[in-house]
């Protein structure tokens, strides 16, 4: 099975599906999200592709690994910062 | 002749919708700059006027709206109007793709057949807007955090930038929204938009020539 067809379907671990619920969880109500795709969807909409772990639930789940891997590694934090300092 | 740009807008669904609004500062910042503008709008922006409107005006730089995938771009009513299949149709152009992950096949390949750059987004392009907001995109503060930075890439191109150094100046805007909400801290409404923000920004990419210039 192709690398990529196996992140596709595998598992998402409990801790870590915990983790991006929470974290959705504080969203204001009153906001909305569009894919690019075509999805147009709110904060309680979104927590449920979580919880079911479909296509859209695993999206959001790497959008939020990414983002705290850039924030642990330091990654995020070095690009606004060399920003800020040449302005 | 002067400088042309073509822009699709379809407006079917709130995506579109604020996608369609936003790119209005695009149109004016083009017609400021004595650029002609060809607006696909709505119905308009469907894939045969779209290829016809190539061939017969010749548009130097392009920018597309709306849904995509790997392998299409799409128009009004999320019909193709983009594909592979079109490279000797934009073959020269510039293209500004705003869509879901269409730098990822469809970008690459276009560039095969002689497109000068390619710039759009490796996966899916999302962004956050205020449901109360939805009838004034163009209001919507939430929204502009990650419009206003993909608006700058074309406004960059408009100024006499590279298409290299656009991608990079539109980035580092995204950096800037990200940085304010960072000082802005967790209270921030939309302090969880950062995560959203740097994925739009490192997925945005600039395929071809770099150089290049409209």
């Amino acid at each position: 099975m192709p690398e990529e067809t196996k992140t596709q379907t595998a598992k998402i671990p409990k801790e870590v599906k915990e983790l991006v619920i929470a974290r959705l969880e504080v969203i204001s109500s009153e906001k909305g999200f569009s894919i690019g795709g075509g999805e147009n969807l709110t904060r309680d909409e979104l927590i449920q592709h979580v919880r079911d772990e479909d296509e859209i639930g695993r999206k959001v789940v790497k959008i939020e690994l990414t983002f705290l891997r850039a924030l642990k590694d330091g990654t995020l934090l070095e690009q606004v910062l060399d920003v800020e300092e040449r302005q | 002749m002067g400088k042309l740009l073509l822009i699709t807008r379809p407006e079917h669904d709130p995506g579109t919708r604020y996608l369609s609004r936003w790119s209005e500062k695009i149109i004016n910042e083009a017609k400021n700059k004595g650029v002609r503008v060809i607006d696909l709008y709505r119905q308009q922006a469907e894939r045969k006027r779209f290829l016809g409107t190539l061939k017969k005006s010749s548009p130097n730089l392009v920018v597309l709206n709306g849904h995509g995938n790997e392998k299409t771009v799409t128009g009004h009513d999320g019909q193709d109007i983009l594909t592979e299949s079109d490279g000797c149709v934009v073959s020269g152009k510039i293209i500004f793709a705003r869509a879901c992950r269409s730098a990822k096949i469809l970008g690459p390949e276009l560039v095969a057949r002689g497109v000068v750059v390619y710039l759009g987004y490796k996966e899916d392009f999302w962004f956050k807007y205020n449901i109360r907001d939805i009838s004034r995109p163009l209001e919507d503060r939430t929204a502009a955090l990650f419009l206003e930075p993909s608006n700058y890439l074309v406004i960059s191109l408009l100024k006499g930038h590279s298409a290299g150094e656009a991608n990079k100046r539109s980035q580092e805007l995204y950096k800037k929204s990200i940085g304010r909400l960072l000082a802005e801290g967790p209270l921030s409404e939309d302090y969880d938009a950062i995560g959203l923000l740097f994925w739009d920004m490192i997925n945005q990419v600039c395929l071809g020539n770099e150089n290049a210039v409209f």
